[in-house]
């Protein structure tokens, strides 16, 4: 053990982590395997901000031997608080994101979801270089705080937009970015923002795959009921940039939702249908745990008759509106209230003609969501204006771009300093 | 008593509902096994009803373990949020009035009443051209005399015949209106065009 100590701080001074991690997976069965205790020792004689790889390559491989729940538990948390940044950036990010992994499942394990939250949200503010990465840790916070029932949590994270997926930086794989979307659906869905929630599982069924995962249709599934819930209808096609190989099979495999989807299509469908439809495949949608969503998702079909009788009438008397609804009187009234205060119609009832007035809705109350459209669409055009230029600077692109063109190969060569080559880049005209 | 739970009452006192909440999800998250009093909780989910977050309410609920779920001022606030919940203003009042409070839960009690109460009229604003008296009084859970009188202060008016309230004839826009206003409509029109221009050259 004395000699793996000495090595790993010589590997460190002289920055050869390569030779580092070697020595930690080859050290992995003598050292771990055998005397899990040893970790701690080990862990103890390394001080963190000088040896972060190091700890970062223990943990690693101590998370696959008998190492007990909480002294790891203690340990990473430890880690998330003191480490070095700079030396798990791009050094050992892989590894980062398996002791993230295990820390999570042993926060499962002993049912202390809460415990884990501030401290990965620790690490996730420590390996990130801007709020607008994604890291491994993101999905695992967001789950942790889906199980805590910490919604308000999560929500402050998942409103940061990613823009920046760096594996090599980060070590983030796609599977990361699918469950980070599909947890951040989860929570929206439990806020009952159903919009956002379908933006979230749409983005998780666009995440970069070459196959169908189980996550992604997970996603599809719930996506499919948020959008009946979000719009009474099913987006004709998925996204531009959604895989092919997801896109050709996913609806075979999810056909109780699109038949479900299809009830809402037809012009004459009833709550009873729907009804009906819900129970004989209810053991289908409780195994998927959907069964509340269908259920929600029949309540607003509602919203569709009454969108077509509003597309039809200026007024109609409550009782006839009660009979297309084949509801109660007074179930229409209430229902038609529910959906006044959630902003789904402009509908006014009169009680002395017993009589239920369509009016459009005044131009004042689309401008603010215009207002917010007009801003974020001004926030993202400066990031995109900012990335290009970052583009146009990497080296790469510019190697790239001098390959194909002589002139410009000759013209940069005479460029001296590197604050000339970028003004230069910035000048040249790229076609 | 904690230095948070001091903090909190402090906060009611003060009629900072929002930093009642914080508080108090601050303090869960950092000491997840260290759960505060009940009546601290039912404090805090009744600062979530008055700030009209109704899902956080549910939430801090579920959150509980079972032994600070079955706390006397606790299973009260629940039945409060279960009306509201289900849209049952009647009985979110008659939860809030038959339930015994004490020191600084009646802070609370007299906002969320208030709270519901301008909601409810609110709503009813906005669906209604005409509503019979005894409907509105019934929904916003305050006696005959006293709907009259409020629905005096927004222009309705009363109409003996029917004894049913009629909205005014024309609404004040300020009230439907969700954009900026005056100069600060024309700057905010301004930025957005030159904004688009700019995108468009």
């Amino acid at each position: 053990m004395d000699v793996l100590l000495q090595n790993i701080q010589l590997s460190t001074k002289k920055g050869d982590y390569g030779s580092l991690r070697k020595m930690i997976d080859e050290s992995t069965e003598d050292v771990f395997g055998k005397h899990p205790e040893y970790v701690g020792v080990l862990l103890e004689n390394l001080e963190l901000d000088k040896y972060t790889a190091a700890w970062c390559h223990i943990l690693s491989r101590a998370c696959g031997g008998k190492v007990k729940s909480q002294t790891y538990m203690d340990q990473v948390e430890v880690f998330f608080a003191g480490m070095a940044a700079d030396q798990v950036r791009g050094v050992c990010a892989d590894r980062f994101g398996i002791v993230s992994k295990k820390y999570t499942e042993m926060c499962r394990e002993t049912k202390s979801p809460g415990r884990g939250i501030p401290h990965l949200l620790h690490g996730i503010q420590k390996i990130r270089k801007t709020p607008a990465d994604l890291t491994p840790l993101h999905p695992d916070y967001v789950c942790l705080c889906l199980l805590q029932k910490q919604y308000n949590q999560a929500k402050d994270l998942l409103e940061r937009t990613i823009l920046n997926v760096e594996p090599k930086q980060t070590g983030v794989l796609p599977v990361h970015m699918m469950l980070y979307y599909y947890y951040g659906g989860m929570v929206y869905i439990g806020l009952k923002d159903f919009k956002r929630a379908t933006e979230m599982l749409e983005t998780c069924l666009c995440a970069p795959s070459s196959c169908l995962t189980a996550i992604t249709l997970e996603a599809f599934k719930k996506y499919v009921l948020c959008s009946l819930i979000e719009t009474g209808k099913m987006p004709l096609n998925l996204p531009k940039h959604c895989p092919s190989q997801v896109v050709k099979v996913i609806r075979r495999y999810s056909q109780v939702y699109m038949d479900f989807a299809g009830l809402f299509k037809k012009k004459d469908s009833t709550q009873e249908e729907l009804n009906e439809f819900l129970e004989a495949h209810k053991e289908g949608f409780k195994a998927d745990k959907n069964y509340g969503l269908a259920k929600q998702a029949v309540v607003s079909h509602l919203r569709i008759v009454v969108g077509r009788v509003e597309a039809v009438f200026s007024a109609l008397p409550l009782a006839e509106l009660a009979k297309k609804l084949k509801m109660p009187v007074a179930e229409t009234e209430k229902c038609l209230l529910t959906m006044i205060r959630n902003n789904v119609t402009t509908a006014r009832i009169d009680r002395t003609t017993q009589m239920v007035h369509f009016t459009a809705p005044p131009l004042a109350s689309y401008t603010r969501e215009i207002i917010d459209e007009l801003e974020k669409l001004k926030r993202l055009t400066e990031t995109i204006k900012q990335e290009n230029h970052n583009v146009k600077c990497s080296k790469e692109y510019i190697i790239k771009e001098m390959n194909k063109d002589p002139a410009m190969k000759e013209y940069f060569s005479s460029q001296k300093t590197k604050k000339n080559i970028v003004e230069a880049v910035l000048k040249w005209p790229f076609h | 008593m904690s230095d948070m739970e001091i903090r909190v009452f402090k906060y009611v006192e003060l009629g900072s509902w929002d930093k009642v909440a914080r508080e108090i999800e601050e303090h869960d998250s950092m000491h997840y096994d260290k759960p505060a009093t009940g009546a601290v909780y039912a404090v805090g989910m009744l600062a979530y009803l008055v700030c009209g977050d109704l899902n956080s309410a549910r939430f801090l609920y579920k959150r509980l373990s079972q032994s600070l779920q079955r706390d006397v001022d606790v299973t009260a606030v629940w039945k409060i949020v279960k009306a509201l919940w289900n849209e049952e203003m009647p009985a979110a009042h008659e939860a809030l009035a038959k339930h015994p409070w004490a020191g600084s839960f009646t802070t609370l009690v007299v906002a969320l009443q208030a709270e519901i109460r301008e909601k409810t009229l609110t709503l009813l604003r906005a669906v209604y051209i005409t509503i019979p008296v005894s409907e509105a009084a019934q929904m916003l859970c305050i006696p005959r005399e006293e709907v009259i009188e409020l629905a005096k202060s927004v222009n309705w008016t009363h109409d003996a015949a029917t004894d049913s309230f009629t909205e005014p004839l024309t609404r004040d826009p300020s009230e439907t209106a969700k954009g900026p206003q005056g100069i600060e409509a024309v700057n905010t029109v301004v930025r957005n065009a030159l904004f688009l221009e700019q995108l468009a050259a």
